[in-house]
Parts: C-alpha cells; sequence; structure tokens
C-alpha cells in the first residue's frame, strides 16, 4: 500500500469540526475558499504568560501566512517563541491578542479537541496503557468513526511509518525512533488539515534523525498535509522546510525560504543564529531597494545588497559567509589580509585573516586535492569577496 | 540494606533465614499466633462468665446462620447475615462514594502548583491528628436534634421549631461517618499516583479529539487505576469492620460486623462467637485483598509490559 494511497482515504471530508450549523457553515467556508487563502494566518498575535509584574511576553505581536502544502518550520533558540506559536495553533493555549485563522475561518476560540490539526508532540506522548494500534486509532474513536473503517485506517497508517508488525506492543516495548513513527501515525489517521510538529526529532541519535528528515519530507510530499515543524536545529530547518521563520525573544525576525535565509540574512540575529558568518562594521553610502555602496572602517569601499531597509550615512554591520571570501594571491583583490591560523575539518578548512585594521575574518576554503598551494602562518594575502555575498543588516 | 552485611548474610539459605528472621519473628508474634488463637477461640465452647471451655465445637459458626428454638431444632436465622449484609453494603457504598469525592479532590490537587499542592495534602490529612472517637462526636453534634444542621433551619422558618433533619441514628449517618473518617485513605493513593501521570497525555488527548470527559475516561482514569484500587481496598478493607462509626451515629439498633464482634466479648460474654465473627470478617477482607492483589498485577503487567 503506498502513501499515496492513504491519504486518498485520508482526505475525506474532516470529521473533526464540530458538529451543527455553525460548525457546517465554517467547514464550507473552509472548502470554498480553496488553494488562494493561506492554511494558517496569524495576525498581530501576542500571547502573555502570567499578569501583573509576573507577566511574560512569549509573543509581541506575530504576523504569518503558512500556504496550504507547505513544510513550514519556525525555528529559533529555547524560549524565542515557536513552541508558543505552535501551542497556540494547536489549541492547548489561548491568545492573548490578536487572530489565528485556519482556512479563513478564525479559529481562536475554538477548544483543541475541536480543531482539524494534529501535533506530533516532542517526547511522542503516546498513551502508555494502549497498544500501538489503539494510540493510533484514539483520535478516530473520538471522531465516532465506523469499526470497520476505524480498524482499516490504522493499519493502513501503521503501514505507512513500517510499524505494523508490532501493532499490539505497548509503547514501553518500543525505541525511541519507533515511538516516533507511531506518533506520526497516530497524528496523521485522523487525516487532519494541518500537521503540528513540536521538535519531534530532537530526542533521536543523529543517525536516525537523518533517517527520520527524509522520512517526513517524504511523508509530507505523499500526504500534502500541510507541515508546521518547530525545531531549534538549523541543519533540519534548512534541509527540510520549504520556507521557515526565524524566532528571537518572541518576536519573528524574519520569513524565507532556506536560501533566503541564508544568503539574505535580515538583520544581526538570523545571520549569525544560520550558519557561521563574518559580521564586518561599516558605513553605508548610498542605499537604494535592493543594494547599497558601504565603506569599511579601512577606507575601501564595496558593493552589497540589502534585505532590510538601511538609511545612508548611518553605521551598519554587513554579513558574509565564509564560503564567500576569497583568498587571493597577495597584492590582488579588495582588501589585504595575513593569514593568522588554519583549521582543518576534513572536506573543509578555515582560515581565519587579520584585516589591515585589526578585524578578524574566517573563510572557508574546499580542500579538493591539488587545488590550493600551501600557504604559510603568517603570510600577506589578497581578500576578495564572491559577487552577492555582502549583506547589509538592519541593526 | 547495605551490600556489604545483607548481602554476606544472604548468600547461603542459612544466612538469608537468619537475616529475615526479626521480621519473620515480629509477623509471628504479632499477627499469625493471635489469629491462630481467634481461630482457636472461635471453634470452643462458651464460658458464661467470659472465656472458653477448652473443648470443640462448631457452634459458634452455627449460630452465625441458625437458632435453637424450643424443641432444640436448628432452625435458619438471617438476623447475624442482615448485619453483613448492611455491612458489606455500607462499606461498599462508602468505598463508592469516597472515590467520587476522593478522586476530583486528588485530581483538583494535583494540578495545582507544587507549594499549593503540599499545602492541600497537608490540609487533608489534618483530621487523622484527632481521636477518632472525638470526631465521631462531632458528627452527633452536627447531625443530631436541634445539632449545628437544625439549628439554622429553625432560624429560617424552613422547619418547625420541633422537627428534625432526623439524620442522626440511621444509616446514612453511619455512611457519613465512614465516608468522612476513610476519603482521606482514598485520596492520597489516587494523589499518588496522578502525580506520576504526564499531563502532556491529557494535551495529546485534546488535540485526538477528546473532550475533557473522554480524556478523564480513556486517559486519566486507566492511567490512575493502581492508585484507585489501592484506595478502594484502603477504605473498603477499615470500613467493613468498623465499629466507631455504627455505635455512636447509628444508634444501638443498626449493629455492623466490628460491633457484634465487640458486643460478643462485652456484654453478651460469648466469645467463641465474637471470634467466629471476625474469622467471618476476616474472610471477606481476605478476599477484597487477594481481588485486589489480582486486579494490580494485571494492570501493573499491562503497563510495565
Amino acid at each position: 500500500m503506498t502513501a499515496a494511497a492513504a491519504f486518498a482515504q485520508g482526505s475525506e471530508p474532516h470529521h473533526a469540526v464540530p458538529s451543527g450549523a455553525a460548525a457546517d457553515e465554517r467547514h464550507a467556508r473552509m472548502r470554498q475558499a480553496g488553494a488562494a487563502l493561506p492554511a494558517i494566518r496569524f495576525r498581530d498575535v501576542v500571547k502573555v504568560y502570567g499578569s501583573g509584574a509576573a507577566a511574560f511576553t512569549a509573543l509581541h505581536g506575530a504576523n504569518l501566512d503558512i500556504a496550504d502544502n507547505e513544510f513550514f518550520t519556525l525555528l529559533g533558540p529555547s524560549g524565542s517563541g515557536k513552541t508558543t506559536l505552535l501551542r497556540l495553533l494547536a489549541g492547548f493555549e489561548a491568545v492573548t491578542s490578536g487572530e489565528i485563522h485556519l482556512f479563513g475561518a478564525e479559529i481562536r476560540d475554538l477548544p483543541a479537541e475541536r480543531r482539524p490539526v494534529n501535533t506530533v508532540f516532542q517526547h511522542y506522548a503516546l498513551f502508555p496503557h494502549l497498544t500501538l494500534a489503539q494510540n493510533v486509532a484514539f483520535g478516530l474513536k473520538r471522531l465516532r468513526q465506523p469499526a470497520a473503517q476505524i480498524s482499516a485506517r490504522v493499519a493502513e497508517m501503521l503501514a505507512l511509518v513500517h510499524m505494523e508488525h508490532l501493532a499490539e506492543r505497548l509503547p514501553g516495548q518500543l525505541s525511541g525512533g519507533q515511538q516516533q513513527r507511531v506518533a506520526l501515525a497516530r497524528a496523521l489517521a485522523p487525516a487532519p488539515k494541518v500537521l503540528l510538529l513540536d521538535e519531534p526529532l530532537s530526542a533521536l541519535d543523529l543517525k536516525l534523525r537523518q533517517a527520520m528528515r527524509e522520512e517526513l519530507q517524504r511523508l509530507q510530499r505523499e500526504t500534502g498535509i500541510t507541515f508546521v515543524f518547530v525545531t531549534h536545529d538549523q541543519d533540519e530547518a534548512l534541509s527540510m522546510s520549504d520556507r521557515i521563520a526565524v524566532l528571537s525573544e518572541g518576536r519573528i525576525q524574519q520569513i524565507g525560504t532556506p536560501d533566503d535565509l541564508y544568503n539574505r540574512p535580515h538583520n544581526r540575529f538570523v545571520a549569525d543564529f544560520i550558519g557561521d558568518t563574518n559580521l564586518l562594521e561599516v558605513t553605508v553610502l548610498e542605499a537604494d531597494a535592493g543594494g547599497a555602496r558601504v565603506r569599511l572602517s579601512g577606507g575601501v569601499d564595496l558593493p552589497a545588497l540589502t534585505g532590510a531597509p538601511v538609511v545612508p550615512g548611518s553605521r551598519a554591520s554587513i554579513s558574509v559567509r565564509p564560503e564567500n571570501v576569497i583568498v587571493t594571491e597577495p597584492g590582488t583583490g579588495k582588501l589585504r589580509a595575513h593569514l593568522t591560523g588554519r583549521s582543518f575539518l576534513g572536506a573543509s578548512s578555515l582560515l581565519t585573516l587579520a584585516l589591515d585594521d585589526g578585524s578578524q575574518i574566517t573563510a572557508r576554503r574546499d580542500n579538493r586535492l591539488g587545488r590550493y598551494p600551501d600557504t604559510a602562518a603568517g603570510a600577506e594575502v589578497g581578500i576578495d569577496f564572491a559577487p552577492g555575498a555582502l549583506t547589509v543588516l538592519a541593526s | 540494606m547495605s551490600a556489604g552485611i545483607g548481602g554476606g548474610l544472604a548468600e547461603s539459605p542459612r544466612g538469608r533465614f537468619l537475616a529475615l528472621a526479626p521480621a519473620m519473628l515480629v509477623i509471628g508474634i504479632f499477627m499469625l499466633i493471635p489469629l491462630m488463637i481467634m481461630l482457636a477461640i472461635s471453634l470452643m465452647e462458651p464460658n458464661v462468665y467470659g472465656g472458653v471451655h477448652r473443648q470443640f465445637s462448631p457452634d459458634a459458626y452455627v449460630q452465625f446462620l441458625f437458632q435453637r428454638d424450643f424443641d432444640d431444632n436448628l432452625v435458619f436465622n438471617p438476623g447475624y447475615l442482615y448485619i453483613l449484609g448492611r455491612s458489606l453494603g455500607l462499606a461498599g457504598s462508602a468505598t463508592l462514594i469516597c472515590f467520587l469525592l476522593g478522586f476530583p479532590v486528588a485530581w483538583y490537587i494535583v494540578r495545582r502548583p507544587a507549594h499549593q499542592r503540599n499545602l492541600l495534602i497537608f490540609l487533608v490529612t489534618i483530621p487523622f491528628w484527632t481521636n477518632l472517637l472525638i470526631r465521631a462526636y462531632a458528627w452527633i453534634i452536627i447531625l443530631g436534634r436541634g445539632g449545628v444542621i437544625d439549628t439554622p433551619l429553625h432560624w429560617l422558618g424552613l422547619m418547625g421549631p420541633d422537627a428534625s433533619i432526623s439524620v442522626l441514628y440511621t444509616n446514612w449517618a453511619i455512611l457519613i461517618g465512614l465516608v468522612y473518617t476513610y476519603l482521606p485513605l482514598m485520596i492520597l493513593p489516587i494523589y499518588a499516583s496522578l502525580e506520576r501521570l504526564d499531563f502532556r497525555l491529557f494535551e495529546a488527548a485534546a488535540d485526538l479529539y477528546s473532550s475533557k470527559w473522554a480524556s478523564m475516561r480513556h486517559v486519566v482514569v486507566p492511567l490512575a487505576l493502581p492508585g484507585i484500587f489501592a484506595g478502594v481496598i484502603l477504605v473498603f478493607v477499615p470500613a467493613l469492620g468498623d465499629f466507631i462509626s455504627a455505635q455512636l451515629l447509628g444508634g444501638s439498633r443498626r449493629l455492623m460486623l466490628g460491633n457484634l464482634v465487640q458486643l460478643q466479648f462485652s456484654t453478651a460474654r460469648n466469645w467463641p462467637f465474637g471470634a467466629a465473627v471476625a474469622v467471618i470478617l476476616l474472610i471477606f477482607v481476605l478476599a477484597s485483598m487477594l481481588a485486589y492483589l489480582r486486579l494490580n498485577r494485571k494492570t501493573g503487567l499491562e503497563l510495565s509490559k
């Protein structure tokens, strides 16, 4: 049985929406809205925990659109608000102010058990007293589906995650990776409109994590369900996502494709959080829609791209990735530097270079055999930048 | 037990016996021997002035079900069976009510922040600090004629000045006394098992379209079963043998098995019959304990499998 076939059944009219006229109307609106509407829309969503002096603002007015069928990732360090965003979406927390729309319908007052979204929890949260089959059937039973339909769906879902042979086991008898698969099957069984994944891979070891990444991508493609994935692991985010929202301190810092975030970070936080980067202090000479000219402290003028608007005459930072810093023959290139250190990483080496103004810059050089002559420590070199490598950051 | 002492002692069978000897001695002296004495007394003839004649006789057990009429024939007498039935009924009802009251209380406490939880559990245990007799007398004042419940009803004119709610000296009063006495013993084990519960499972259930009630029924209660069983046994067993509630709140005519035992050893001076009733009581207690162990092993196995 293929996963595509599994979804063909799963995409029958949805059962998770509450019964009654209001729900029917909401459901109809959801369907009518079609593909043009975003699957999920956050508008000025604020979440404050506690009150008075102990109040803590976990989200400061988040705005976010997630398209249908998208693999969307919320990326940020712990305490950045990414899990809060997910919990608001699942209905485990109530928003303080703002709106959350699911396929055009406002859901902020809908309790968790009435939202057509399912969650894969960080620690799986499988019911320890129920067998795997009963775990997967749990949501379907609460939706009062006919028994025959439930058992067919359970078999299908367990097959989808390759766990059909363990259907009668209890969760306590499984390894972490197996529990993870069952948690996925359980969340996918009711054919949710949106699947929420709360750091589902963080408890697995590295090898398993990488295998599960591919598994998740396959499931997302085959089911066509919108995935909202929370992680603090940038590799996970970059390798799986269609788009990523980077969060820090309760604010969305930037939303974009992995390529955008990596190559066009809007601000210092994003540039620093995703990948390694060099940050250089500059003065902005002139700026227009997409580009700017900046002057390094050493007096060298360089063209740079801008993600967020910058003001001419202001001080700013620019980001340049180590792999875009090109070490050239002495006397050539845009800048002069001295090699101060080198660390060998296997496929590549990181070269530490001291610029004339005293600042440091790191260059990544690949180690294809015979490509570069050995450069002695302390030797003078030139530095050039790949086209479009410099990005001016909003401060 | 430390490996240095216990490990060495426990290695040979003889050493193991020696290590266990103190515990076995205590159990033997304080439990087995008195039980044997009780069993023996129940199979002897009564002495009219108390104590027993050392002569075998099953009369005490016969007396539980039959009485001798004028012609010395045995006639079935259900009087003592009523008392047994009342005891089982009251203990069972008290257990059920304790569960219905205790489970929500335990759930409420376990959902509070940690510092409040300790305070609330402390409050639950406070009644244990007062003598049981005094607490039972307090209920007489509350339930009795012109008591704490009657008086405001008189003031409000809801009841005539001479009327009473007439609860004292009924089975209801005994039931209230039993529930009041044993409720903490239901709350504490249920609390202990709920405290170990992973509350993310509650969220997971809601995420899977479970209403609050369905989550309770399908997730929380099954996982709290060990605590519920423990609470049930901790309430049912002592409630079955209780005699203070019946004696003080039930009046002289509503005996429970415990009262019957006490009566036979004191006023009636029929030690064998008192001992026989105690043995019958013990059989029901043992049966419920065995049922508990069975159930517990079953659910325990399922969870740890």
